[in-house]
């Protein structure tokens, strides 16, 4: 099964269990956590499912494509769930049927790992899944978000698209991923993990990063103010991919490292904060920290 | 009629390390739970897998036992007034409790006297009724290293619930915790998809269960694992290295193991093999096999859950993800050996170790120097290999390779010395510096490698103790105790000599003035609990450990301490040795109340009688044979030694009384009894014999 195919399909099984489909968010983010859809969605008292792809930049992996198995830019599909479904773990598992897996012929393993996000001020319990031995998933129910204790528990599901792929390919590298029938993984982002290697790790102009971030922090506080937590949040997510720039740069020194952190975090609870007062749910305020 | 009682509490994929110790949860609020119902029972039995908790009650009677509740009333004289009516007090007190004054009986309270009492019974129930109550108090008691919430009742637990079976022989009990309603029914292996199972009778739990390829005892899973990797290593003419704490985890990750045996390209064996054993065991979880001579072969065994359809697929699959591991490590290991060691050690400066106390740079420079010390007072020491060795214990930390595999600190440093033309014994000084790994790993091989690795050792104490980091209760966050158990068991079991007070003054001198905290005593009273608890799992009494710990104090030789402990061990239990301690003891307590310090020199001119004189001559003697044996080492003989003083000791506390009229007679009599006491004080401190 290709790439695209593969996509295909998720999408299908997803939107058959009821999953509103949306398309990726058009900023620069980490992981598909930072889509103001999970952030936002886990904040509230209403049920949701939704299901999406969304590409993903982590500058301090990128390897000039020279690593087989690390990128600096790839894609997540992320599940959102809320509240979770009893049967939520074969849920998953039936997916990976949706893909060409028979999880009865391959092994199959939780394995405790409990992620966390502390620019986010998220955390939550879960498992990464192995498949054969190879790490393909995260399975998290949220217990916060932005800092605020959530009810009802969110369950995040993240695909590895191409960890995927390259099992289901049987690929050793990832640039040999069938994106369709005729062209590869390698082809259709040609010259893209070398350039954004040079980009992340020599040419990012360091001084007008940083004060892009003190600029946005200000824009965040003023937005969330008016109660325009969305723009708000843009603002953020911003201010999260320079702080991974910043950090690929090695322009970060330790204790400068924690203090910024502790200012994403901070902005992201005050839009979190913005939202759950708009959004008129009283008992919300008294679970902040 | 007796009958089982089963309790499942079936979960999502709880971690490993959580389950053993849910199961003694589970039997001791069991245990608890019914000693407080009166429900009688055989045994209490727990196992668990990953997915579910499994408790049994085995023969369970069908109702609770009586109870009996005693309520202490007023005192007995106001049972009945003079007219032999019931007072009001009385018919109070019967109303408060629900029955009537003919119902009260008088009771002894040994406080109060005799007072009025109601004796209330509480009549059994159905068992079953008991459990529907005890059970989920059970459940939400249970405690997790962490837990969560999932659902509406937000009630925490290690990971969610998903269902509950409750039953006493073939009747379920009803009750819900978590919105998960209590039954007979639970799901087979995850692996075929989790199919329904139910449960006719708790006493056919487990067979039903096995009966669909789950294992739920624990103890049958690991022999069933553990056999299973012993024919799949046999088959293949090697044998399998079982890591008993991987085996342990692979049976909690597992309801029914396989075993899944493959092999890796042989090109892969030329990384290090600590990196080769580490990728497998702690990142997949895969056990390494060995041939008939102890030799690291390419081929593994890897667990999975449940069933053997698709092994080809797991093979390939673990294959593939192993030589992956394989590849990325092999990228790190020649970037690694391609940088020259200086360089590595030179980003030290970047990495901090504490506050106040620098960077590993400094670290490592302050070892050098704590080595270097070492070398020069241990004359049979190669000083060279030292200094080679020294200043290149930490560069590995810096190392790709290091940082992505920790555990792998020093082991590396060493291969990168050896690639690096450093001679052999000083590449393995840096390989074996973290040694002993744990409290019975081994230790480092060769004199120059103990001593790089005592200087370590002394470096982490020092700097920890000199800014007031001193572990408490369990606290020991820099792992200190390990740190001074691993420079005991070097220095006794290799038979090193250091003066331990001398080393840390220096160690401490080598500190940032911030780090003020210096008292000698810190460091010696640390590492003595540390012998004390070598010298007690020897097998020595308390009390022989004891008599040893001031030569330990005065300078650190503990190999010494070994050997005057083993001489005193094996002499004690002569007649004549005991009397003797016995008279150093009483010799010791005199001086107990003494103020002031004695000079231990007695003054013939001052002895007033026979008894005085013949201990002075027999101390002399004494003194002069035992010291020079003590010097040599020989202490069985300076022990012995020691006995020809008894008879005049004897006599002097028969005859003599020390604490005379005249001041100076008296001091010299004490004097007398202070020479006693360094005389044996020199071997070992008898007084401290029980």
């Amino acid at each position: 099964m290709n790439f695209q195919d593969m996509i295909i399909r998720l999408n299908q099984y997803w939107a058959r269990q009821g999953c509103v489909l949306i398309q990726p968010y058009d900023l620069e983010k980490g992981a598909g956590t930072y889509n103001p859809a999970t952030f936002f969605g886990s904040l509230t008292e209403k049920p949701a499912a939704v299901a999406y792809v969304e590409p993903c930049r982590r500058p301090a992996d990128a390897r000039f494509g020279e690593n087989p198995n690390r990128l600096g830019k790839y894609y997540q599909y992320q599940v959102i769930i809320k509240p979770p479904k009893e049967n939520i773990q074969q849920l998953y598992l039936n997916s990976l049927k949706a893909v060409g897996i028979d999880y009865s012929e391959h092994d199959i393993r939780w394995i405790e790992d409990d992620w966390e996000s502390p620019t986010l001020g998220a955390s939550g319990v879960g498992w990464e899944i192995w498949l054969d031995g190879m790490e393909v998933t995260q399975f998290t129910y949220f217990q916060q978000m932005a800092s605020y204790d959530l009810n009802p528990i969110t369950v995040e599901i993240t695909y590895g698209l191409e960890r995927l792929a390259m099992f289901v390919q049987k690929k050793k590298t990832i640039f040999e991923i069938l994106w369709n029938d005729e062209l590869t993984y390698g082809d259709v982002h040609s010259g893209q993990e070398e350039q954004f290697s040079h980009y992340n790790f020599e040419e990012a102009d360091v001084e007008n990063i940083r004060s892009n971030f003190v600029h946005w922090g200000n824009e965040v506080r003023k937005l969330a103010k008016k109660g325009y937590y969305l723009p708000a949040y843009d603002m953020v997510m911003k201010c999260s991919q320079n702080f991974n720039l910043l950090d690929a740069r090695g322009a970060i020194s330790v204790s400068e490292r924690a203090s910024l952190i502790k200012e994403i975090r901070n902005l992201a609870r005050i839009c979190a904060g913005a939202y759950v007062n708009k959004d008129n749910s009283p008992e919300k305020e008294n679970t902040g920290k | 009629m007796k009958a089982d009682v089963l309790l499942e509490i079936r979960i999502e994929n709880i971690p490993a390390r959580f389950i053993t110790s849910a199961e003694e949860q589970l039997k001791k609020y069991m245990a608890e739970a019914a000693a407080e119902a009166n429900l009688k029972y055989e045994k209490i039995e727990a196992c668990g897998t990953y997915k579910r908790l499994v408790l049994f009650m085995r023969g369970v009677p069908d109702k609770t036992e009586e109870k009996t509740q005693v309520f202490l009333g007023p005192s007995a004289k106001l049972l009945k007034d003079a007219s032999g009516k019931y007072t009001k007090q009385a018919e109070g007190f019967a109303r408060g409790k629900g029955t009537v004054p003919e119902k009260l009986t008088i009771t002894n309270d040994p406080k109060k006297g005799e007072v009025l009492s109601f004796i209330k019974k509480i009549p059994g129930i159905k068992a079953e009724k008991a459990l529907a109550e005890i059970f989920p108090k059970i459940i939400s008691r249970l405690q997790f290293p962490k837990t969560m919430v999932w659902e509406a009742s937000r009630m925490r637990f290690a990971r969610p619930i998903r269902g509950i079976i409750a039953m006493r022989g073939t009747k379920t009990i009803s009750f819900s915790i978590a919105g998960i309603k209590a039954g007979r029914t639970t799901v087979g292996l995850n692996s075929l998809g989790s199919p329904k199972v139910v449960i006719d009778k708790a006493e056919n739990y487990l067979e039903t269960m096995e009966k669909v390829n789950v294992v739920a005892s624990d103890e049958k899973r690991q022999i069933l694992l553990r056999t299973e990797l012993e024919k799949a290593a046999k088959a293949m003419n090697l044998e399998a290295d079982i890591d008993e704490g991987l085996l342990t985890e692979n049976v909690y990750l597992t309801e029914y193991p396989v075993c899944v045996v493959s092999n890796y390209s042989q090109e892969f064996l030329k990384l290090p093999k600590e990196l080769v054993r580490l990728v497998m065991k702690k990142q997949l979880k895969f056990f390494t096999t060995h041939n008939s001579k102890g030799k690291l072969e390419s081929y593994f065994i890897g667990i999975r859950d449940g069933i053997s359809k698709g092994q080809q697929n797991v093979e390939e699959g673990f294959r593939n993800v192993l030589e992956a591991r394989f590849r990325d490590a092999i990228f790190f290991y020649e970037r690694d050996l391609a940088m020259p060691l200086e360089e590595f050690r030179k980003k030290l400066k970047t990495v901090t170790f504490q506050d106040k106390l620098g960077s590993m740079e400094d670290r490592a420079a302050r070892i050098e120097k704590i080595s270097a010390w070492l070398a020069k007072n241990n004359s049979g020491a190669d000083a060279k290999i030292i200094e080679a060795a020294a200043p290149h214990v930490f560069s590995d930390l810096t190392s790709s390779l290091v940082r992505e595999f920790t555990e792998l600190q020093g082991i590396m440093g060493g291969y990168y010395a050896s690639h690096a033309g450093m001679p052999k014994k000083a590449a393995d000084a840096i390989g074996q510096f973290y040694f002993p790994a744990s409290a019975e790993s081994p230790l480092p091989e060769t004199q120059e490698a103990c001593l790089v690795s005592i200087a370590g050792k002394t470096d982490t104490l020092a700097a920890d103790f000199s800014t007031g980091q001193i572990p408490t209760g369990s606290e020991d966050p820099h792992g200190l105790r390990r740190q001074a158990l691993g420079l005991m068991r070097i220095m006794l079991e290799k038979n090193i000599k250091i003066n331990l007070p001398e080393l840390f003054k220096y160690a401490y001198s080598l500190l940032p003035e911030a780090a003020n905290q210096r008292d000698i005593s810190v460091p010696m009273e640390f590492l003595w609990q540390r012998a004390e608890g070598l010298f007690s799992a020897e097998g020595y009494a308390f009390d022989e450990i004891k008599a040893v710990k001031a030569s330990f104090m005065l300078g650190g030789d503990i190999a010494d301490c070994a050997a005057r402990l083993k001489d005193l061990s094996k002499l004690r239990s002569n007649k004549e040795f005991s009397e003797i301690a016995a008279l150093f003891k009483r010799a010791k307590n005199i001086l107990k109340n003494v103020n002031g310090k004695l000079s231990g020199i007695s003054d013939a001119s001052l002895y007033q009688t026979e008894e005085e004189k013949n201990l002075a001559s027999a101390l002399d003697k004494a003194e002069k044979k035992c010291g020079p044996l003590a010097e040599q080492k020989k202490y069985a003989a300076a022990l012995t030694g020691l006995l020809a003083v008894k008879p005049a000791l004897d006599t002097f506390f028969l005859k003599v009384m020390v604490m005379d009229k005249d001041e100076k007679i008296k001091m010299n009599r004490l004097n007398l009894m202070k020479r006693v006491t360094l005389l044996a004080e020199a071997i070992a401190d008898l007084s401290s014999l029980q």
